[in-house]
């Protein structure tokens, strides 16, 4: 079954720039991805288009099966809710310790707050940050701020998790953990797509690479490397 | 359940994070609202003394010492069947002494008076004091002489009609000054909402990219609208009590003394300020609500 999957979409944005062009890619349930390819190649239109952030110019998206062109507006928070992300900059709350944020989630869609009790320390466990539940971000390392941000991702189970360049304010020991943490969350069942352009951490993995240069797939390799 | 308390918990916390903010939406409120409640008060007060005033307003008809009965009966049925009429009274010549002494008791001037110098009179009072011009030219024939009978036609004219066009004015200046503060108030409860979802972006961010929906995302904000503009009016209303209580009522004693008015007691006796004050307190509510909803659709695009 595919996860997601793109019928022949572009993307071009109102200054005419073109981010996408006829994509065509599958992405199986379970499946590793790296999305890679220098800055503004398209990873991050391709992200947003997942998460209908923005709307594609033509084409179809289905996710899990379904299309989701023409998702109305308030059926978009439910798609989100099945949808993990992450990003480069984290986006934590700064005024909410690393339980409040992660608990956030819950709280958005609704979830009892005895449930919150359990869900969060759980998936705080995953990411090995148990014992900072009442920190502040800015009292956490970098590394330690993603891993908040993925527990925050994750902690509702979603079937997908969407990384944008999870790495990229990170030092190369530190971005070894959340590799680690993300094949972890893979392993429990996600798909986990990750754009990325840290060629060390896509050549240590060998999972499937898909290359994208100026809004085209160049490349859609099995256990691939960075490339040249 | 739990959805209502985590938005009154999301509501004070935000209040209690950008507490500044919240703060100086409260206190503009607070004072613009007290400005608006403090000029109804006014205007009412305005329409009260007009109108007791006008209830008050009297054509005092003089009559000749040696009218006939007929005659005077004849001014009489006359004046009844004008329509302005409300009471016409018949006072005299032993009633005007009896209540001139009265007036003057102890006074030297009663010792000088000898016999009866004082005319027979009506008090005519309208009820429609507008008119009062009209009703006192009837008394004079078309030459501009009394007509038979009546000796002279007293009623306060000038003071009269300048009374009336000054509180008109007043009235008018007090009512746009209300709108142009109603005005203020929305534009200021709208701009504090905006800069409290300016200062929470990220949090609204983050809230739409975990599927918030957005009646979600609004509702701490109408929340804080409604609270700001709750608070703001109650403190207004405080102070209005205290300001109705101190200086109108001191006011309206030096305006009725002044005007030899018997008793104006707008503030303090009527529901006025009992209307002002329920208004004041819904007007602030729906102004928290409604400044917070339009900014809420301007600047959250879910």
């Amino acid at each position: 079954m595919n996860m997601i999957e793109f019928k022949n979409v572009s993307k071009v944005y109102e200054d005419e720039t073109v981010a996408l062009k006829n994509i065509n890619l599958s992405i199986k349930k379970g499946e590793f991805l790296f999305l890679v390819g220098p800055s503004g190649s398209g990873k991050s239109t391709f992200i947003k288009l997942v998460i209908k952030e923005i709307r594609e110019s033509s084409g179809s998206i289905y996710i899990a099966g379904r299309n989701i062109c023409n998702l109305k507006a308030n059926r978009i928070p439910q798609l989100r809710r099945n949808v993990g992300c992450v990003f480069q900059d984290f986006k934590l709350l700064p005024n909410k310790t690393v339980f409040e944020n992660v608990a956030f989630t819950l709280e958005v869609i609704g979830k009892p707050s005895y449930e919150i009790k359990v869900q969060v320390p759980q998936v705080l466990k995953l990411v090995g940050l148990y014992n900072k539940l009442n920190s502040y971000p800015h009292q956490l390392s970098g590394g330690e701020q993603q891993r908040v941000s993925i527990a925050r991702a994750f902690v509702n189970r979603p079937p997908i998790l969407l990384a944008d360049e999870p790495t990229g304010n990170i030092d190369p020991q530190t971005s070894e953990g959340i590799m680690k943490i993300l094949s972890r969350i893979n392993l429990i069942g996600a798909t986990v797509l990750m754009a990325t352009h840290d060629r060390n951490i896509v050549n240590s993995m060998r999972r499937r690479v898909v290359e994208l240069e100026e809004g085209e797939i160049i490349r859609d390799q099995k256990r691939g490397v960075y490339g040249d | 359940m739990v959805r209502t308390r985590y938005f009154f918990s999301e509501t004070f916390t935000s209040f209690k994070r950008n507490f500044i903010m919240g703060f100086t939406a409260i206190t503009t409120v607070a004072i613009t609202l007290f400005m608006v409640g403090f000029f109804a008060v006014i205007v009412y007060d305005i329409q009260g003394i007009i109108r007791s005033i006008k209830s008050q307003v009297e054509i005092a008809v003089y009559l000749e010492d040696n009218i006939s009965v007929d005659l005077k009966d004849y001014i009489e049925q006359e004046v009844l069947s004008w329509s302005e009429t409300e009471k016409a009274t018949y006072i005299s010549k032993e009633q005007a002494l009896e209540r001139f002494k009265e007036e003057n008791e102890g006074s030297d001037i009663l010792k000088e008076i000898q016999g009866n110098p004082l005319p027979a009179s009506f008090e005519i009072t309208l009820n429609n004091p507008e008119r009062i011009d009209q009703v006192a030219l009837r008394f004079y024939d078309k030459d501009g002489n009394y007509i038979p009978g009546v000796n002279d036609v007293i009623y306060g004219r000038e003071y009269v009609s300048t009374l009336f066009s000054i509180t008109a004015v007043i009235g008018s200046i007090a009512f746009l000054i209300i709108i142009v503060l109603l005005l203020a108030t929305v534009v200021l409860i709208f701009n504090t909402i905006r800069i409290s979802i300016y200062a929470r972006r990220k949090e609204i961010e983050v809230m739409k990219l975990v599927g918030a929906t957005n009646w979600f995302v609004r509702i701490p904000f109408l929340f804080e609208g409604f609270f700001e503009g709750f608070i703001g009016s109650i403190i207004s209303v405080i102070l209005l009590y205290f300001m109705g209580n101190f200086l109108l009522i001191r006011g309206e004693r030096v305006i009725a003394d002044t005007m030899r008015i018997k008793e104006l007691a707008i503030v303090g006796s009527s529901n006025v300020e009992l209307y002002v004050y329920i208004g004041v307190v819904v007007l602030g509510g729906l102004i928290g609500i409604i400044s917070s909803g339009v900014a809420l659709r301007r600047y959250v695009k879910v």
